[in-house]
């Protein structure tokens, strides 16, 4: 019985997509009229198109399919058709500019919806799926696993140490821990707790004065997007510093040993805005931060605009200007960074940042490096593995240098390597 | 008495369109169907939306089995019956809705589940696809169709000492398939 079902309903429905096993050759016919026609027409291009998207002949429809818009031929079928070529052929930018297309007939189709939905997915933008996500029907949303709230979505860790070549720094540490919270489709709320620890230390010539200032920074962090369309973000974040040093000096003056023990207590606040806009390959941000730390105001104002290239490997590249205002100038920082996907699974990302990093803000406000010993370059590499489909592991290596002040600004540079190791567990 | 007359009538009708559906009359059998048509009954409602189907009519053949499905919400066949013109007409994240929806009534359903792992393979997410087909695989070992689709999903999701086995298991039910051969070579 249950054999006459499959085959019944084979029969009956074998135009369900085109499956790779089971594909049916189009006939000859048809392939030679595409050759020797020159002037489509709609039931030509929707007879073939149908056709090539049954048998699988993803080059063929993508072919057939663009010549028929260039004629001025365009419409919703078409472009879907067109989608799910480019989407089988793993060319996902490709495929959303044609779904795309297809919703400016109909805003209401679910599998314009849907296939959005995966290509946001498989362009590593999540808001941009959980947008479309949040148009296709409960039962779908449900299988899909994605929901509007969820109070922890996702979990990660990351710890960093530090070694440099300075006789006065101790190798720094740096943990962190965070939280994301799913609010609804288009809010997310992302909160982390950060440790820094590090010793700076420096001696006089004379009367063996040593001091040492032993720093502990806790941080707290909380951003908060919003997406109210599919091509825009709003992301508004908070940081909160609160620095802790332990300070001692000795020296020696005659028949005395002098020691003395200090604690010092320095907080900031970070306020944090940014507008995203994403057009298929390419993004533009601009963004703007106040931070308040030790009584000092700096604000920072990035421009940032990034590009994917076509192809396979998903080659990203994003360029970042910041001008930076303190009390003391205005600073100019650029960054670079380049990035691909050698694997499925893999993302690698090499940065460089050139410029005064005093107090700087990066990634939406997240990291701010606000210590002692302002970093004047600083360059690096990223590796993303998704181990498994919850769970990812990133590994970073960065080089700065690094500006120590001496005394009447006689500064000196020392170097300073950091390895980074981290997880992202998807609950 | 007016009862059985009725009933005479109704069957004739349902004869008449059989003979037509029979000698390829579509919409003949449509019209002898919709001469004593009634929105709630829901066997009427199958065989226009059926009807409606073989004579090419997509949207008003999904009205009359969404009328059905309506009436007889736990009936599955109105929900395959339904996937037909939906199928017909590309709207495949309805035909998927479903399927869902039949799953949710017979999570065993080896059709559904089969199809729904189809849609989910060509969707590339194979990790669903796979929960579908195992399901299947379980329920019939034998089957080629579900072994095949259970065997590329695994190498899709890098499990290839399972997805050979697979291949192996697609040739003892299909000696020299090309599909479970071209997967064997690739794992090599």
């Amino acid at each position: 019985m249950y054999k006459f079902v499959i085959i019944a309903f084979i029969l009956v429905s074998v135009s369900v997509h085109a499956v790779v096993l089971k594909q049916c050759e189009v006939s000859d016919s048809l392939v030679s009229l595409t050759e020797h026609k020159t002037s489509l027409d709609f039931q030509t291009v929707d007879s073939l198109t149908y056709q090539y998207y049954l048998a699988g002949k993803w080059n063929e429809l993508i072919k057939t399919g663009e010549e028929a818009i260039r004629n001025q031929i365009d419409y919703k079928r078409l472009r879907q058709r067109l989608g799910y070529a480019y989407f089988m052929k793993a060319d996902y930018y490709a495929a959303m500019k044609q779904y795309e297309a297809a919703l400016v007939f109909d805003k209401t189709d679910l599998d314009t919806r849907a296939y959005l939905y995966y290509c946001g997915l498989y362009t590593g933008s999540e808001s941009y799926a959980r947008y479309q996500a949040s148009m296709l029907p409960e039962i779908t949303q449900k299988y899909l696993d994605v929901k509007a709230f969820k109070i922890v979505d996702a979990i990660d860790l990351e710890y960093n140490y530090k070694s440099n070549d300075s006789k006065t720094r101790s190798n720094p540490t740096y943990w962190r821990v965070g939280c994301s919270t799913k609010l609804s489709y288009q809010l997310s709320l992302y909160q982390a707790f950060s440790s820094y620890s590090q010793n700076l230390d420096s001696t006089g010539t004379e009367n063996n004065f040593f001091s040492r200032a032993a720093v502990t920074q806790k941080e707290y962090y909380a951003g908060l997007s919003w997406k109210p369309a599919a091509n825009f973000d709003f992301i508004l974040g908070y940081h909160y510093i609160n620095t802790k040093i332990n300070d001692s000096v000795s020296y020696k003056i005659p028949l005395i040993d002098v020691v003395r023990k200090d604690t010092i207590l320095q907080t900031g606040n970070m306020f944090f805005g940014k507008i995203a806009f994403k057009y298929n390959r390419f993004d533009l941000g601009l963004s703007a931060s106040l931070l308040t730390y030790n009584k000092i105001l700096t604000q920072q104002y990035t421009l940032m605009a990034g590009i994917t290239l076509p192809g396979t490997l998903g080659i990203r590249l994003k360029s970042t200007v910041d001008v930076m205002f303190d009390k003391e100038a205005r600073r100019l920082i650029f960054s670079q960074t380049a990035g691909l996907a050698p694997l499925t699974n893999v993302w690698v990302e090499g940065n460089v940042t050139l410029g005064n990093l005093t107090d700087y803000a990066d990634y939406n406000g997240l990291y701010i490096l606000n210590l002692k010993d302002p970093t004047i370059f600083k360059t690096g590499g990223t590796i993303f593995w998704q181990a498994l489909k919850k769970i990812s592991l990133f590994a970073n290596y960065g080089y700065d240098i690094k500006q120590l002040k001496g005394i009447n600004n006689t500064n000196t540079n020392y170097n300073q390597h950091s390895f980074s190791g981290g997880i992202i567990w998807k609950i | 008495m007016l009862w059985a007359q009725s009933q005479t009538v109704l069957q004739a009708a349902y004869v008449k369109s059989y003979e037509s559906e029979k000698a390829g009359a579509y919409t003949t059998a449509i019209n002898d169907m919709k001469a004593v048509y009634n929105a709630k009954d829901y066997t009427a409602n199958i065989r226009l939306g059926w009807l409606s189907y073989l004579a090419k009519q997509y949207t008003e053949s999904i009205r009359y089995y969404n009328i059905a499905i309506g009436l007889n919400p736990y009936a599955i066949e109105a929900r395959f019956g339904c996937v037909k013109p939906q199928s017909a007409i590309e709207s495949w994240e309805k035909v998927k809705i479903n399927y869902l929806k039949i799953l949710e009534i017979d999570p065993q359903n080896t059709v559904a589940n089969y199809w729904l792992g189809v849609m989910y393979y060509n969707a590339k997410e194979y990790t669903s696809a796979q929960k579908l087909f195992e399901k299947v695989v379980n329920l019939y070992p034998l089957d080629y169709d579900s072994t095949i689709m259970l065997a590329w999903c695994k190498v899709n999701i890098g499990k290839q000492t399972e997805a050979r086995y697979l291949f192996n298991q697609a040739l003892i039910l299909r000696p020299s398939d090309s599909s479970a051969l071209a997967g064997l070579k690739l794992l090599k």
